[in-house]
């Protein structure tokens, strides 16, 4: 209570004891009573009612009561909740509703509400009002309470949301209790929204997202890999992952899973092929992540990448290269043929000549000289023929992986250990592991070849350095382009020989072609190295000028894997 | 016996045709290249020459387009055992074209070259 208002009642009570005072004087005058009486009474009475107003003020301001709140207080914290309250009749007419109720609603202010039916107030379409009316009828038949969310439109199509509770007070009275959830219902409305696009977004995105227990069963699945077994996410829920696709592909899940185990960190980028069940000829990347709660890992996502097109791309184009590949080869072929014609033509025709001397003469002199030229001749086709066969052959040990500086260590031990006097092959190390995908024959045939190659062109003196290293793309010198996309390893074996010029240096992969002298080279060497390293997806390319020396450099595809311990060449 | 020039870069090859020719009592002089079969054309004359097609590096058969006028005076035979882009008809037809009195394909007979060194030098008579 304000103190202006305490002065006031007790400015009241003592104005009530004099007048009780002045009525009993003027009574007791009246009534011929002697004055001192009549004033002696007068005051008593002043007392007495002074007294009585006293007792009922401080009854009033007892400090454990809550009367002394005032019905206008208690309606104003209402409003200030946002709770507005009407009192309506059975046909919904409002018979009473506080000013506040107009703030609440967007209305004007002074807007008199009472006698309009409420649900015909607002701006809302009119189906909606006449679910309304007909709700409204329901609870009235009902006489019990309804609550719920009341839309409600204002005059610029803007929405607010009421939490509405109506309670039957009489027969045909009703309180109807507002309280505006426009914010919070919004709030909720965005959620959904929100949700509703997470939703979108995770069931269309091409990716399949799987949430496990720790069981490894499944608790939430978005639709990717449902819709391609013909299934809905709600199908897989509570299965396996085994369940579901086949049981070949649970033992790389296992693996992942019991890593993320050991070590409480995300498995990433795994490869998995389906071979079988209804997922078959699908070929995925996987990630694997705990999701901890509290500290505690209770659940695991897995995303899986579906690289099944990506990888019938790759193999379409692996096909592709493999096609202008065995063009490149009938052109090379057909350049092959001419070469090993006119390289036999030359062994042949001597070999005849001398069979049909000694035919005719079989004691003709330098007999056995003749006989030597024949048998060279044979030996020498014989020799060719082998080459032939290895620029062509198909049977041989398929690529493995072989750790390259392991290797070259070996090959120039040996190498070294036959070299002439003065000669020195020597390696420069990348300084960490290289792992390429070769097999050890053909490379020790192809190293052994280029070694020899710089070593003659040395002269048989010096050093020849050979360096290993990676990265990179082979130069388009050579006019081939090599299978395997990389990345890629190398040796370079360097000679300071004569180099090449630019006319010898585009002929020496072609068979045949040679710049050694008659009888040193067949011309085949060049050609079958450049055969055996193209099989393995690499390439052989040179960099030389003349008078400066030549590098051979040997690409060679890197292994994904490493080579197993323990099998060396042999 | 005739003064023959082997143009012919596969020993093997020239010792052979030698071999067959020196019997028959013919002369021989052997150049391994162009330029050797320049400077003997250049200053000896021949009855006959032999000129192979694959020369190494080097083509017989551009040599005789490229050097016509030193065959005025002396026919000859080309060799050839093939190679790439020689193929029987193609270097026939060009060996046509430059003159050749005959083509011979290795490996071929004894007869034959003989049969072909006796045409050239009956050519070479008119």
């Amino acid at each position: 209570m304000q103190p202006a208002q305490i002065i006031q009642n007790y400015a009241l009570q003592i104005l009530a004891a004099q007048t009780a005072s002045v009525i009993v004087l003027i009574t007791f005058l009246t009534l011929d009573t002697p004055l001192l009486w009549s004033i002696v009474s007068a005051l008593a009475a002043g007392i007495i009612v002074l007294t009585l107003c006293l007792i009922q003020v401080r009854g009033k301001r007892q400090p454990s009561a809550w009367h002394d709140v005032t019905q206008s207080e208690l309606l104003s914290a209402i409003r200030d909740a946002q709770i507005g309250y009407t009192i309506l009749n059975a046909a919904g007419e409002i018979l009473y509703a506080p000013q506040s109720v107009n703030g609440l609603l967007g209305l004007p202010e002074g807007d008199d509400l009472t006698g309009r039916v409420w649900f015909e107030i607002d701006h809302e379409k009119k189906s909606h009002k006449d679910a309304r009316r007909q709700i409204w009828n329901e609870i009235i038949e009902g006489s019990s309470p309804w609550s719920g969310i009341i839309r409600w439109v204002g005059e610029n199509k803007d929405k607010r949301y009421f939490d509405c509770t109506v309670c039957p007070v009489a027969k045909d009275r009703m309180i109807l209790v507002a309280i505006d959830r426009s914010d919070r219902i919004r709030a909720s409305r965005q959620l959904q929204d929100r949700e509703k696009l997470n939703n979108y977004i995770l069931n269309n995105i091409p990716v399949s997202i799987t949430l496990h227990d720790m069981n490894r069963k499944i608790i939430y699945s978005n639709n990717y890999i449902p819709e391609r077994i013909g299934q809905s996410a709600s199908d897989i829920i509570g299965k396996d992952p085994g369940q579901i696709l086949h049981n070949s592909t649970v033992g790389v899940l296992s693996d992942m899973y019991a890593q993320m185990l050991r070590t409480k960190k995300p498995v990433e980028g795994r490869t998995l092929s389906i071979t079988e069940g209804k997922m078959a000829g699908t070929h995925w990347l996987l990630f694997m992540y705990p999701v901890f709660k509290k500290g505690k890992m209770e659940q695991t996502l897995v995303v899986s990448l579906d690289r099944t097109e990506r990888v019938r791309l790759a193999q379409e184009k692996e096909a592709f290269s493999k096609k202008l590949f065995e063009t490149q080869k009938i052109e090379a072929v057909n350049k092959f043929a001419g070469g090993l014609a006119h390289e036999l033509s030359n062994l042949l025709h001597p070999a005849g000549v001398y069979a049909r001397a000694l035919k005719a003469e079989p004691d003709l002199p330098d007999r056995e000289k003749y006989l030597g030229h024949i048998n060279t001749a044979v030996l020498k086709a014989g020799e060719i023929l082998r080459r032939t066969l290895s620029i062509s052959r198909f049977d041989e040990d398929a690529p493995r992986p072989v750790d390259l500086s392991a290797f070259m260590k070996d090959l120039v031990a040996y190498a070294n250990d036959i070299a002439p006097q003065g000669l020195n092959y020597k390696i420069l190390y990348p300084g960490h592991p290289l792992s390429v995908l070769a097999d050890d024959t053909g490379l020790r045939q192809v190293m052994m070849n280029l070694m020899n190659n710089a070593s003659d062109s040395q002269g048989n003196s010096g050093d020849i350095i050979l360096t290993l290293g990676k990265g990179g793309t082979p130069p388009q010198t050579t006019g081939m382009t090599p299978i395997s996309a990389g990345p890629f390893a190398w040796i370079d074996v360097t000679d300071t020989g004569e180099g090449m010029d630019d006319n010898i240096r585009t002929q020496i992969f072609e068979p045949f072609f040679t710049t050694k002298r008659k009888g040193e080279g067949t011309g085949l060497g060049l050609p079958v190295v450049q055969g055996i390293v193209t099989r393995w997806g690499g390439i052989v390319t040179v960099d030389t000028s003349l008078g400066k020396g030549s590098t051979f450099r040997v690409w060679i595809p890197l292994s994904q894997s490493q080579p197993q311990k323990g099998k060396k060449d042999t | 016996m005739a003064k023959i020039l082997l143009i012919e870069d596969d020993k093997a090859v020239a010792d052979s045709l030698s071999f067959v020719l020196q019997r028959k009592n013919h002369e021989i002089t052997h150049a391994t290249n162009t330029i050797s079969a320049k400077h003997e054309l250049g200053s000896k004359s021949f009855d006959c020459a032999f000129i192979d097609v694959w020369l190494g590096e080097e083509d017989g058969l551009e040599f005789l387009a490229d050097n016509g006028e030193l065959f005025s005076e002396t026919p000859f035979i080309v060799i050839s055992g093939g190679g790439p882009g020689r193929t029987l008809e193609n270097v026939t037809a060009r060996a046509d074209a430059y003159g050749a009195v005959r083509m011979l394909f290795k490996p071929f007979e004894d007869t034959e070259l003989l049969d072909a060194l006796s045409l050239a030098l009956e050519s070479g008579k008119g």
